[in-house]
C-alpha cells in the first residue's frame, strides 16, 4: 500500500511581516496577506496531492488571538479538509500552549488535537498509523518528551512533537531531548515543529522539522512550506519538501571588492535580484541587499545610500510590481590606503582629518549621546531593537565614510 | 615650480601663441581686454599640467586630436622642463621632441595635488574671491568657520556639515515638533498601535453580541403584533367614520326625491334645449337696447366735426417740402463753416504766391508745375549737391596726402641699415650662456657645502673613521660579517636575559613557596605523611617486639605493648591530623615537593649562566679583533651595523661629489667656449667687447646688441612701407578728383531745362532751387481744398433758395394767415394745421363705419328670436305655465330632480369604495355600538399610539440591524492581522528615521568637529601672518587681524585698526571683505611645504581702489619670493599701477 501525508508546523496564523518601507499600500496588503494564502496553500496542496492526513506540529497560531478572526480563519481553511474526508492532528506548541490560548476552536470532528495533560496515541486504522503526540501545556515544558508511548508494533508510528531538540539551533529550549532520545523510541517518523528552518535531522529514522510555513522576516529567507511524506508498505520511502509560502524572504549578500564603478554596482544587484524574483516563483518577493568588500566605492556608497536604495526600489518594481527591496545595507570597506598622501604633499587631507576626529574620545561620547537623544523618544517596545540595530555599530566609520563620499 | 613659457600652440582660439614669462620676475601680469583669450589661457595651463578632461571646450576652432600645449617649467631646485601636452587616452605628455614622456614625469612638480585642488586652491577668479567674503560674512567670524572658508576643500565640508544638519533637523530634534518626519512617524506607528488595540476582538464580545441580537429581534417581533392589532381597530374606526356622510347623503336624496314627484316626466336634454331657448331669446332683447343707444349718440359726434377739405387736397405738396426740411436746415448749419474753409485756403494759395513772388492764387495756379517736372527738378539738385561735396572731399584728402609726403621727404636718413638675420642664428647658437653661468656658480657652490657637510658627517661618527681623503683606504669589516656579529651578540643577549629571568623567576618562587610553608607551620604541629611512616615504622617494630616477648618476660611484654600501643595511638594521632586537616596537609606536601624541585633548577641555572659568560667574553675577544686592522675601538655590534651603514652613506655622496666635480670641469670649459665665441660675436657686430668680462656679462651684452641690430632694422622696413603707402593715395586722390569734375559738368547741361520746369531761373543756386521745390511741393493740399469747398458753398446757397420760392408758393394758395418769418417755420405751421384736419377726418369715417355694423347686427338678433319661439311654446304647454318666469322656476325644479336621481349610483358606489368593499348593509352594521361624535377622540387616540409603536418599531429595528452588523462584524474580525502588520511596518518606518536621522547628525558633529580641530592646529601661525597681509592688502587700513571671544566663549575673527578698535566681519565693507579672503588664502598657501605651485589669480582687483590695488600688487610681488604668482586683468590701470612699482621686477605680458 502506498500513501503520503503530510507535515506541517509553525503556521503562526496573523503573525505580523517585519516592517518592509513599503508605501504602496496594495502591495503592502498583499505581502500582510501572505500568511493566509500559505494556510491556504498548504490546505490546497493537501487535497490535490491526495494525502491521506496532515499533521501539525504545534504553533498554528502566534499567541492568544488579538481577533477571532484568526481563529475563524483557520477553522475556515482547515474545514475544507474535513470535507475532502481528509483528518488532521495537531499539537499545540510553544506559542499556543494550553495555557496561552484563552478560547478553544470549534473544529470539525475529523481534526484531532492532541491533549496537554498527558501524551496519547491516536490510530489510523485504514493505513495502519499510529500517532503519538502531546500538546504544551504551557510555555515552559522541560522534561516531556519521555512521556510519549511506546513504539506499536506492527504499525507505521509517528511522532508528532514541537521541540528544540539539543539547543543547537539557535532557538528557545522547549522540550529538549536529543536525537538519541529521539531514535530511543523506535518510531517510525519524528514529526518536529518548532525550529523555523527545514531540516531532515536523521534518516532512520525519519527526523523532520518542515521549518515554517511563511518567512517573517529577513532572517527566515528562501523557500518556506510543509514536508510531503510518502509510505509504501508500511515503511517511509521519500520525504519531499514542498514551497507553500504567500510571499518571499531573500537575503542578498553581494561582493562588491572587485568593482569601481557605482553602475556596476547596481548592475550586479540588479542580476542577483532579477535570480532570486525567478527563485520566487511569481511570488511577492522581500530582498535585503547587504554589500560588503573592500571596495574604493565604499564612502560613496554610504553617502548615496538612501537613493540607491530608491533607485533600487524602482529597479526591483522593472521586475515585478511586487519584487521589493526591503532595505540596502552598506557593509563594505574602503580599501587600505594603497598610496598615501605624502605628508609634504601641497593638499588639505580631509580624509585624515576625520579619521583623527573620529578617533577622538570625545566623539563617542557625542556619537553616544545623539544616540541616547532619539532613544528617549523613541516608543518603550522599540528601544531595545534600536540598541541592537546594526547601524550604531559603525556609526562612527559610516559618518566618515558618509562625508568622505558626499564631498564634491 | 615656475613656468616660463607657454606655448598656445593650437588651443581655443589660440595658433602658435607663446607667452614668456620671465623667471625673475616677482609678478606676472597677464594683460588681454575682453574675448582675447584670457579664459582660455586659465584653462590651458590646467590642461597642460594635469591633462585634458574626457571633454573640452576648446577643440572649437582645432580638432581634439590637434590640441596643443606646450610649456618651459623650472623646479626649484633648478630643474628644467620643457614638454608638451596633447589631448588622448594614453601618452598624452611629450616631450619637445614630441616624443612621450612617462605619465608621472610631473608628479614631483606638482606637490601631490590633484587639478581640482589646483583650481580651487591655487587659481582665484573675481567670483570666487567675492564668493569667499561672502563666506566670510556667513561665517559671522566664527573662527572655526572662517579658516574653514578661506580653503577650498575646507569650504565644501562646512557646506557639507551645513547640509546634513538641515537634514538632520528635518527629520528629528529632540525637542517634539509637530513637523518633523520622525514625530510624524512617531504618531504614526501610536495610531497604528491603537488600531490594533482596537481590533482585538474576544470570544465574550461575540457571545455578548449574540444575545444582544437575539434580544433586539424579540422586541421588534412584540411591537409588530401591538401595531398590527391597532391597526386593525383603527380601520374599523376609520371606516365608519368615512362613511358615515354618504350614508346621511342617500337618505337625505330619498327625502327629497319625495317632494319633486308631481313633475311631468322630461329627459334631461330636451329640458337642457327649452333651457338655452328661454336664455337666449332674453339675450338677444337686451343687445337690440343697446345698439339703438350706440347710433344715437354716434350721429351727434359726426354732425359736431368741422373738416378743411382745401387743406387735405394739398397735402402732398406739403408732405413734399417737408422732407426738404433737413436738408435745408444743415445747409444753414454748414454754409458758414464751408465759407470759412474756403477762404482759409486762398489764403494758402496766396501765401504761396507771394513766396513765388507771382501776384495772386490765380497767377499761382497757372504757373503750377507738373510732377515730372517737379522730380526732374528734385533729382537734378541731389545728384549736383553730391558731385559737389565729393570733390571738396577729395580736395582736402588730396591736400593732406600732399603734405605727408612732403614731411616724409623732409625726415629720410640716409642712414644703411643691416639685416640681423644672420647674426640672429649665430647668437642662437651660443646657447644659454647665462643658465651655464648661473649653473656653475651654484652647482660650485653647493659642492663645497656638500663636501663640508660629508666632513662633518665623518666626524660625527663614533668611532671616528678619520679625514675624508683616508675613508677608501680603510679595511673594515664588511656588512655580512657585522651582521653575523650583531646576531650572535643578540644571542647571547637574549640567552644571558633570558637565564637572568629564570634564576628571578626562581628566586621570588623559592622565596614565595617558603613563606608558604612557614604560614602553613604558623597553625600549629603539622604532621607530613613522613611523619606518618615513621610511626608506623615504630608501631610495627613494636609489635615484632612484642611478638618475640609474647611468651617471655612479662615486665618486657608490658613494656614492648605500652610502647606499641602508644606507637598506634601515634599512627591514630597523626592519623586524625593528616585527616582533619587534609588540604593543609596537602598544601604543605606540595610546597615541600616544589622547594626541593626549584632549588635544584635554580642550581643549574646558575651553571648555565657562568657558561653563557664565558662564551661573551671569547665573543668581544673576537669582535675587537675584527677592528683591529682599521684601527678602530668597536661599539657594540648592534651600533657598528649603523655606523657601517652611515659610513657607506658618507662613501657614496663622496662617488657622487667626484661626478659633480667631474661636470663642473666640464660645464667650465663649455663656458670658455662659449666666452670666445660670444667676444667674436660682438666683434662681428660692430662692437668692441672687453675680453676680461665673464662670459654671462659679455652674452647679455650680445643679446643688447642683437636687440638694437633688430629694433633699427624694423623701423627701416616700417618707414619704407609708409612711403609707398602715402604715394599710392595721393595718386588715388588726383584721379578721383578729375573723374568728379567732369560728372558735374555733365549734370550742369541739363539745369536750365530743369529749372524752367519749376519756373525758376536757371541761375539759381541748388538751396534755392530746393526752396522753390518745397514751396510748390506744399501747393497741392490748399489748391484742392480751395477747389472743393467753393463748389460747395454754391450749391448749398440754391438749394435754400428753391426752398423759400416754394414755400412761398403753397402759403399763397391755401393759407395766407400762415405766413412768418421764415420759410422753414410758415412751413411748419402749415404742417401743423394739415395734421389737425387729417385726424378730424379719420373720426368721422371711424363713426360712419360704426353705425353701419350696428345696423346688420340688430337683424341677425331678430333672427334667433324667431328662431326660438317655438321651443318655448311646446315647454309651456308641458308644463302649464303661460309666464315666462314661472317656466324658468319650472325648469330649476325639474334640473334639481335629474341632479338627485343621478348623484343617489354615484353615493353608493363611492360608498362600497370607500367601505373597503364592505356593502350598505354591512357598514351599516359595522357602526352600531359607536359613538360618532367620540370617535374622531378615539381615532386620534390610536393614532398617536400606532406613531409610537411604529417609532418604537423603526428603533428597534435600527438596533437591531446595528447589532446583526456589530455581530457579522464580529465574526468577521478586525483585521487586527492588518494592523499588526501596520504596526511593524510604523515600527520598522520609524526606527529607518531614526537611523537616517543619526548618521546625518554624526556626520554633521564629526564634520565640525575636523573643522575645529583644524582651526585648532592652524589659528595662531595662520591668523599672525594672515593680518600681516591683510595689513598690507588694506594698505594699512587695518593693523592686523585679532581673536576675541564671544559669549558662547568661541573664538571670533575681527579686523583691528591701527588705533586697537576691533571690528566684525559684518562690519567690512565687501571690498575690504575681499581682501581679507585674499591674505586668508594667501597665508594658508604659504603654509604649503611641497614644491611651490604658480598661484593664479583672475581679475582680482576688481572691487579695490587704486590705493589698496597698488598695495596688493605689491603684497603679490612681496609673494613671489616664495611661489610664481600669475595676475591676470584686463584693466589697463592695473597695468599701468604694476609698472609703476619699482622695489619689485614687474613682468607685464601681453595677451
Amino acid at each position: 500500500m502506498r500513501f503520503s501525508f503530510i507535515h506541517a508546523a509553525d503556521l503562526h496564523i496573523d503573525s505580523p511581516l517585519a516592517g518592509l518601507g513599503l508605501k504602496d499600500r496594495t502591495v503592502a496588503e498583499r505581502f500582510a496577506r501572505a500568511g493566509h494564502r500559505a494556510v491556504e496553500a498548504l490546505v490546497a496542496e493537501t487535497i490535490a496531492s491526495e494525502a491521506r492526513f496532515l499533521i501539525i506540529a504545534g504553533d498554528v497560531f502566534d499567541g492568544d488571538w488579538k481577533d477571532v478572526g484568526t481563529g475563524l480563519f483557520f477553522v475556515r481553511a482547515i474545514g475544507a479538509l474535513h470535507r475532502a474526508g481528509i483528518p488532521v492532528y495537531i499539537v499545540k506548541g510553544n506559542h499556543d500552549a494550553e495555557s496561552v490560548m484563552s478560547r478553544d476552536l470549534p473544529y470539525p470532528e475529523t481534526v484531532n488535537v492532541f491533549p496537554s495533560n498527558k501524551a496519547v496515541t491516536l490510530e489510523l486504522e485504514a493505513q495502519r498509523v499510529a500517532l503519538h503526540g502531546r500538546s504544551f501545556p504551557h510555555r515552559l515544558t522541560g522534561d516531556f518528551v519521555r512521556t510519549y508511548p511506546a513504539r506499536r508494533e506492527g504499525w507505521l508510528n509517528i511522532g508528532v512533537l514541537h521541540t528544540s531538540l539539543d539547543g543547537t539551533r539557535g532557538h528557545e529550549g522547549y522540550a529538549p531531548c536529543s536525537v538519541d532520545d529521539l531514535k530511543r523510541f523506535g518510531y517510525d517518523y519524528w514529526a518536529l515543529g518548532h525550529i523555523h528552518a527545514a531540516e531532515i535531522v536523521s534518516r532512520d529514522p525519519w527526523i523532520v522539522f518542515p521549518g515554517n510555513l511563511q518567512g517573517r522576516s529577513v532572517r527566515e529567507t528562501g523557500a518556506k512550506g510543509a514536508m510531503r511524506v510518502t509510505v509504501e508498505d508500511g515503511r517511509i520511502v521519500e520525504v519531499t519538501p514542498l514551497a507553500l509560502d504567500g510571499a518571499r524572504w531573500a537575503h542578498l549578500d553581494i561582493d562588491v571588492s572587485d568593482l569601481v564603478d557605482e553602475a556596476d554596482v547596481v548592475a550586479r544587484i540588479d542580476a542577483a535580484l532579477i535570480d532570486a524574483h525567478q527563485a520566487a516563483d511569481e511570488r511577492p518577493l522581500a530582498a535585503r541587499v547587504t554589500l560588503r568588500g573592500a571596495t574604493p566605492l565604499h564612502n560613496r556608497l554610504v553617502a548615496r545610500r538612501e537613493s540607491l536604495q530608491d533607485d533600487l526600489r524602482a529597479s526591483g518594481f522593472r521586475i515585478a510590481e511586487d519584487c521589493w527591496i526591503e532595505q540596502l545595507k552598506i557593509r563594505t570597506t574602503a580599501p587600505h590606503a594603497a598610496a598615501a598622501i605624502s605628508p609634504d604633499a601641497d593638499t588639505l587631507d580631509i580624509d585624515a582629518m576625520l579619521r583623527e576626529a573620529a578617533a577622538d574620545p570625545d566623539f563617542a561620547a557625542a556619537l553616544e549621546r545623539l544616540i541616547k537623544d532619539v532613544e528617549d523618544k523613541l516608543p518603550s517596545d522599540l528601544r531595545e531593537a534600536w540598541r541592537q540595530s546594526d547601524a550604531l555599530a559603525s556609526l562612527g566609520d559610516d559618518a566618515r565614510a558618509l562625508l568622505a563620499g558626499a564631498l564634491p | 615650480m615656475k613656468l616660463t613659457r607657454l606655448a598656445l600652440e593650437r588651443y581655443g582660439a589660440f595658433t602658435d601663441r607663446v607667452l614668456t614669462f620671465d623667471p625673475d620676475a616677482a609678478l606676472h601680469i597677464v594683460h588681454g581686454a575682453n574675448e582675447t583669450g584670457k579664459t582660455s589661457t586659465l584653462s590651458a595651463i590646467g590642461d597642460l599640467l594635469f591633462g585634458f578632461g574626457a571633454r573640452t571646450t576648446y577643440s572649437f576652432t582645432h580638432d581634439n586630436n590637434a590640441l596643443r600645449i606646450g610649456a618651459t617649467l623650472h623646479h626649484s631646485d633648478g630643474r628644467q622642463l620643457a614638454i608638451r601636452r596633447r589631448k588622448g587616452n594614453k601618452n598624452t605628455l611629450l616631450d619637445a621632441n614630441d616624443q612621450p614622456l612617462p605619465d608621472d614625469t610631473l608628479a614631483s612638480w606638482l606637490g601631490g595635488i590633484a587639478r581640482d585642488t589646483f583650481d580651487r586652491e591655487f587659481g582665484l577668479t573675481a567670483e570666487a574671491l567675492r564668493r569667499g567674503g561672502d563666506d566670510l560674512l556667513k561665517a559671522g567670524g566664527r573662527l572655526a568657520e572662517t579658516l574653514a572658508a578661506s580653503s577650498a576643500s575646507l569650504s565644501a565640508l562646512t557646506q557639507l556639515k551645513d547640509r546634513l544638519q538641515n537634514e538632520a533637523d528635518a527629520l528629528f530634534t529632540p525637542r517634539r515638533a509637530a513637523g518633523k518626519t520622525f514625530y510624524v512617524a512617531a504618531d504614526r506607528r501610536d495610531t497604528a498601535d491603537r488600531a490594533l488595540r482596537d481590533s482585538i476582538v474576544t470570544r465574550d464580545a461575540l457571545r455578548q453580541s449574540e444575545n444582544a441580537v437575539r434580544e433586539a429581534e424579540a422586541q421588534l417581533d412584540t411591537l409588530n403584533k401591538a401595531h398590527g392589532e391597532s391597526g386593525k381597530i383603527l380601520a374599523r374606526w376609520q371606516r365608519t367614520l368615512r362613511v358615515r356622510s354618504k350614508l346621511a347623503r342617500i337618505d337625505q336624496i330619498a327625502d327629497e326625491l319625495e317632494t319633486l314627484a308631481d313633475l311631468p316626466e322630461v329627459t334631461p336634454a330636451a329640458l337642457a334645449e327649452w333651457r338655452d331657448a328661454l336664455a337666449a331669446d332674453a339675450e338677444a332683447t337686451r343687445e337690440i337696447m343697446r345698439l339703438d343707444a350706440a347710433d344715437t349718440a354716434d350721429t351727434a359726434e359726426i354732425d359736431a366735426l368741422a373738416i378743411d377739405e382745401t387743406l387735405l387736397a394739398q397735402a402732398p405738396a406739403i408732405e413734399a417740402m417737408y422732407a426738404r426740411m433737413g436738408a435745408i436746415r444743415k445747409d444753414f448749419e454748414d454754409l458758414p463753416r464751408r465759407r470759412h474753409d474756403r477762404d482759409a485756403a486762398r489764403a494758402a494759395l496766396d501765401d504761396g504766391a507771394r513766396r513765388l513772388a507771382l501776384p495772386s492764387h490765380v497767377a499761382l495756379l497757372d504757373k503750377l508745375p507738373t510732377d515730372a517736372a517737379l522730380a526732374r527738378a528734385r533729382d537734378l539738385i541731389a545728384r549736383r549737391k553730391q558731385a559737389e561735396q565729393a570733390i571738396a572731399e577729395t580736395d582736402v584728402r588730396h591736400a593732406r596726402l600732399a603734405r605727408e609726403l612732403e614731411d616724409f621727404a623732409a625726415e629720410q636718413t640716409d642712414a644703411a641699415v643691416v639685416d640681423p638675420e644672420q647674426l640672429r642664428q649665430r647668437f642662437e647658437a651660443l646657447g644659454d650662456i647665462v643658465a651655464q653661468a648661473d649653473r656653475l656658480r651654484r652647482d660650485t657652490s653647493v659642492l663645497e657645502i656638500e663636501t663640508d657637510t660629508l666632513a662633518a658627517a665623518a666626524a660625527a661618527l663614533d668611532p671616528a673613521p678619520g679625514a675624508l681623503e683616508t675613508l677608501r683606504r680603510l679595511a673594515l669589516p664588511d656588512n655580512t660579517l657585522i651582521g653575523q656579529f650583531a646576531r650572535d651578540a643578540a644571542r647571547h643577549d637574549e640567552a644571558q636575559r633570558k637565564l637572568d629571568a629564570s634564576l628571578a623567576d626562581v628566586d621570588s618562587a623559592i622565596v614565595t613557596t617558603t613563606a608558604e610553608l612557614a604560614q602553613l607551620a604558623g597553625f600549629g604541629a603539622m604532621p607530613s605523611h613522613g611523619d606518618l611512616a615513621a610511626a608506623r615504622r615504630q608501631r610495627d617494630d613494636g609489635f615484632a617486639a612484642l611478638r618475640e616477648t609474647l611468651d617471655g618476660d612479662p615486665a618486657l611484654r608490658d613494656r614492648h605493648l605500652t610502647a606499641t600501643i602508644r606507637a598506634s595511638q601515634s599512627i591514630d594521632g597523626i592519623t586524625d591530623l593528616l585527616l582533619g586537616d587534609s588540604q593543609r596537609a596537602t598544601r604543605r606536601t606540595d610546597a615541600e615537593r616544589r622547594l626541593i624541585a626549584r632549588r635544584e633548577e635554580r642550581e643549574r641555572i646558575v651553571a648555565a649562566s657562568n657558561d653563557a659568560q664565558l662564551q661573551r667574553a671569547a665573543f668581544e675577544r673576537e669582535w675587537t679583533r675584527a677592528w683591529s686592522v682599521a684601527g678602530l675601538t668597536p661599539r657594540t655590534p648592534q651600533d657598528m651595523q649603523r655606523w657601517r651603514d652611515r659610513f657607506d652613506a658618507i662613501l657614496q655622496r663622496l662617488d657622487k661629489l667626484d661626478a659633480q666635480r667631474a661636470n663642473l670641469a666640464a660645464l667650465s670649459a663649455s663656458l670658455d667656449a662659449g666666452r670666445a665665441a660670444t667676444i667674436a660675436f660682438l666683434e662681428s657686430a660692430g662692437r668692441t667687447p672687453k675680453r676680461t668680462l665673464t662670459a654671462d656679462i659679455l652674452y647679455r651684452e650680445a643679446r643688447t646688441r642683437l636687440e638694437e641690430l633688430r629694433t633699427a632694422w624694423s623701423d627701416a622696413k616700417a618707414r619704407a612701407a609708409g612711403r609707398q603707402r602715402i604715394e599710392r593715395d595721393l595718386r588715388e586722390a588726383t584721379a578721383a578728383r578729375t573723374a568728379q569734375r567732369e560728372t558735374l559738368a555733365v549734370l550742369m547741361r541739363g539745369w536750365p531745362d530743369a529749372m524752367a520746369g519749376i519756373a525758376v531761373a536757371e541761375t539759381v543756386t541748388p538751396p534755392e532751387a530746393e526752396a522753390t521745390l518745397a514751396v510748390w511741393q506744399g501747393i497741392a493740399v490748399p489748391k484742392a481744398s480751395f477747389e472743393r469747398e467753393s463748389r460747395s458753398v454754391s450749391t448749398m446757397e440754391a438749394d435754400i433758395a428753391a426752398f423759400d420760392r416754394d414755400v412761398g408758393d403753397v402759403t399763397t394758395r391755401i393759407a395766407p394767415d400762415l405766413t412768418a418769418d421764415t420759410a422753414l417755420e410758415t412751413l411748419a405751421r402749415i404742417w401743423q394745421r394739415l395734421d389737425a384736419t387729417r385726424r378730424a377726418g379719420d373720426l368721422r369715417a371711424r363713426l360712419r363705419e360704426a353705425v353701419t355694423t350696428r345696423a346688420a347686427a340688430r337683424q341677425t338678433l331678430a333672427a334667433q328670436r324667431a328662431a326660438n319661439a317655438p321651443r318655448l311654446e311646446r315647454a309651456r304647454e308641458t308644463l302649464h305655465c303661460a309666464d315666462p318666469d314661472a317656466l324658468a322656476a319650472g325648469f330649476d325644479r325639474l334640473a334639481k330632480r335629474h341632479r338627485l336621481e343621478g348623484e343617489r349610483p354615484t353615493l353608493r358606489r363611492d360608498l362600497h369604495e370607500t367601505g373597503d368593499g364592505r356593502d350598505e348593509a354591512a357598514l351599516r352594521a359595522e357602526r352600531e355600538g359607536l359613538d360618532p361624535d367620540l370617535l374622531g377622540g378615539d381615532i386620534e387616540r390610536e393614532q398617536l399610539r400606532q406613531t409610537q409603536l411604529l417609532d418604537d418599531i423603526r428603533e428597534a429595528s435600527a438596533t437591531l440591524q446595528q447589532k446583526r452588523t456589530e455581530h457579522d462584524s464580529l465574526l468577521q474580525g478586525r483585521d487586527a492581522g492588518a494592523a499588526a502588520s501596520e504596526r511593524a511596518q510604523a515600527s520598522a518606518d520609524l526606527l529607518s528615521v531614526a537611523e537616517g536621522w543619526l548618521l546625518r547628525a554624526a556626520a554633521a558633529r564629526l564634520a565640525g568637529r575636523a573643522i575645529e580641530r583644524h582651526r585648532a592646529q592652524m589659528q595662531d601661525p595662520m591668523i599672525a601672518r594672515a593680518g600681516e597681509l591683510f595689513t598690507a592688502a588694506s594698505d594699512g587700513a587695518f593693523a592686523g587681524l585679532a581673536i576675541d571671544y564671544g559669549d558662547d566663549d568661541q573664538p571670533e575673527l575681527k579686523a583691528r585698526r591701527a588705533d586697537g578698535e576691533h571690528v566684525t566681519i559684518a562690519g567690512l565693507s565687501e571690498g575690504t571683505r575681499d581682501q581679507l579672503f585674499l591674505a586668508l588664502r594667501l597665508a594658508l598657501l604659504e603654509r604649503r611645504a611641497a614644491e611651490p605651485m604658480p598661484f593664479i589669480g583672475d581679475d582680482l582687483l576688481t572691487s579695490f581702489d587704486e590705493a589698496r590695488t597698488l598695495a596688493t600688487l605689491r603684497l603679490l610681488a612681496a609673494g613671489g619670493a616664495q611661489r610664481q604668482i600669475i595676475l591676470f586683468t584686463h584693466h589697463r590701470h592695473v597695468v599701468e599701477l604694476a609698472q609703476s612699482v619699482s622695489d619689485y621686477k614687474i613682468d607685464c605680458v601681453a595677451l
